[in-house]
C-alpha cells in the first residue's frame, strides 16, 4: 500500500500522525481518571477530526487515513495492542465507508466524512473491545447504554465540526499556497 | 521530555522488540485475568521483574505517576457501581498499563526502526515510525514557542476567545507542520533515501543473554499465575 504514495506524502502523514500523539498526550490525561467508556475519544476528538481533514486534503489517495492511524496505532503499539488495534480497526472502516460513499477523495464531503467519522467509530471498536476484554466497568456501563450515547453524540458533533474546520483551513492554506496536493 | 527522562533512567536497555513483545504478552495476559486476586500479583511480579533487570529507577519514577492515578480511577470505577472487586480490577490494570507504557518509553526509536528492518519492514515503515516518534517532541516545543509569542503580544490561552486563538495558535502550528514534512522528506531525499527494501541496516541489533533471560522470567511469572488461577477456580 506503501508504494502507491511518494516518499513527501508519507513524511507528511508520519508528522500528522506525531501532531494527532501529541494532541492525545496532552488531553487524554486529563479526562482519563473519568471512567465512562468513550471519554477518551471525545476530548481530542476536535483537533483529531481538524488533522485527520488537512491530511486528507493534501494526500488525496486512498489509504491516506489507515497510514495516518497505522503510524498513529504503531506507537501505542508499544504500550498496549488494545489502542493499536482500535485505531487501526476505526481507521480502516471510516476509510471503507468513505470510499463506499464517494469513491475517492477528489470530493470535499469524502473528506468531511472520512475525517468526522474516525473518533466516533474508535469510540465504537473501544467499547466493542472492551465487551470482550472489559472488567466489571465496562459491563455496568453496558447495561447503561445511555450513559455512552451522549458521549458518543458528542464525540461525533465535535469531530464532524473538526472536520469542517480542518476543511475551511485547508482551503485558506491552499489560497496561501502553503498546502499544495 | 517525559520519553528522555524514562530512557535515560535505564542503563541498558533491552532490545527493542523484546521490549515491545514482553508488553504485548504482560498486557494481553493481564487483561484475561478476571480476579483480582491473581491480577494484582501478576502486577507485582512484573514489578519485581523490572526491579532484577535493573530497572528499579524507572519503576520507581513511573510507580510516582501511576499508582497514585491507578488508586483515582480504582476508586472511581468502585463508586460508578463496580463494587470493590471493579475496583480493586481496574486499579491492577490501569497499573499495568502503566507499566508496560514505561517499557514503551525506554525503547529508543532508532534502535527500534534498524530492528524493523532487521526483520524485513518495509523501510519506509521504519522511518515513517521513526519520523512520528521523533516529531512529537519537536511540535509539542513548536506549540509551546506559538504559545510564548503569543503571551509576549498579550494573549493567554485562557482568556483567549476560540475565534482570536484559532488563528493565533492553530494557523501557525500547522504551517509549522508543513513545513517540517517538506524539510524533513527534502533532507531524506538529499541523502538518497529511496525506500530500497534491499538496502543495509547500519549497526544491526542483536538480542543478547540478558534479552533471553527477561523473556524466560515473564514466560515464568505467566505460567505461574496461570497455574494458581487454574488451581483455584
Amino acid at each position: 500500500m506503501f508504494a502507491r504514495f511518494a516518499l513527501r506524502d508519507v513524511v507528511f502523514l508520519a508528522v500528522v500522525a506525531a501532531c494527532l500523539l501529541a494532541v492525545s498526550f496532552l488531553v487524554v490525561p486529563l479526562v482519563i481518571a473519568l471512567p465512562i467508556p468513550g471519554i477518551r475519544s471525545l476530548a481530542p476528538s476536535l483537533f483529531y477530526g481538524l488533522l485527520l481533514a488537512v491530511a486528507l486534503l493534501k494526500v488525496r489517495q486512498p489509504g491516506t487515513l489507515v497510514i495516518v492511524v497505522f503510524f498513529v496505532g504503531l506507537v501505542l503499539l508499544m504500550m498496549s495492542w488494545v489502542m493499536f488495534a482500535t485505531n487501526v480497526i476505526a481507521g480502516v472502516l471510516a476509510e471503507l465507508i468513505a470510499l463506499a460513499v464517494f469513491r475517492s477523495y477528489q470530493r470535499t464531503n469524502a473528506v468531511l466524512l472520512a475525517a468526522g467519522l474516525y473518533m466516533p467509530l474508535t469510540a465504537l471498536v473501544s467499547l466493542g473491545i472492551g465487551t470482550v476484554v472489559g472488567g466489571p466497568t465496562i459491563a455496568h456501563f453496558l447495561a447503561n447504554p445511555w450513559v455512552f450515547v451522549p458521549v458518543l453524540g458528542g464525540t461525533a458533533l465535535l469531530s464532524f465540526t473538526g472536520a469542517w474546520m480542518g476543511l475551511r483551513l485547508g482551503q485558506e492554506l491552499r489560497v496561501a499556497g502553503v498546502l499544495r496536493a | 521530555m517525559i520519553q528522555r527522562v524514562f530512557l535515560l533512567s535505564v542503563a541498558r536497555p533491552l532490545h527493542p522488540l523484546l521490549s515491545v513483545a514482553c508488553a504485548v504478552v504482560a498486557l494481553t495476559f493481564g487483561l484475561l485475568l478476571r480476579d483480582a486476586s491473581t491480577l494484582l500479583p501478576f502486577v507485582a511480579g512484573l514489578a519485581l521483574l523490572f526491579i532484577i533487570v535493573g530497572y528499579g529507577a524507572l519503576l520507581a519514577r513511573a510507580a510516582l505517576i501511576v499508582v497514585p492515578l491507578a488508586a483515582l480511577i480504582g476508586a472511581l470505577a468502585a463508586m460508578f457501581g463496580g463494587g470493590i472487586t471493579g475496583g480493586l480490577m481496574t486499579f491492577g490494570r490501569i497499573s499495568l498499563l502503566g507499566l508496560t507504557t514505561a517499557l514503551a518509553w525506554t525503547i529508543d526509536p532508532t534502535q527500534l526502526a534498524r530492528v524493523l528492518r532487521q526483520v524485513g519492514a518495509p523501510p519506509i515503515v521504519a522511518i515513517g515510525l521513526l519520523i512520528t516518534v521523533r516529531s512529537i517532541p519537536t511540535l509539542v516545543g513548536e506549540a509551546m514557542r506559538i504559545r510564548d509569542a503569543m503571551q509576549v503580544r498579550g494573549l493567554s490561552l485562557q482568556r483567549t476567545p476560540p475565534r482570536i486563538l484559532y488563528r493565533a495558535l492553530v494557523v501557525p502550528l500547522l504551517i509549522r507542520v508543513l513545513t517540517l514534512a517538506e524539510s524533513l522528506a527534502l533532507a531524506l531525499e538529499t541523502r538518497a533515501f529511496t525506500g530500497d527494501p534491499h538496502a543495509t541496516v547500519y549497526r544491526p541489533v542483536a538480542l543478547q543473554g540478558r534479552d533471553y533471560g527477561v523473556a524466560a522470567l515473564l514466560m515464568m511469572l505467566v505460567i505461574g499465575v496461570a497455574s494458581v488461577q487454574w488451581l483455584f477456580t
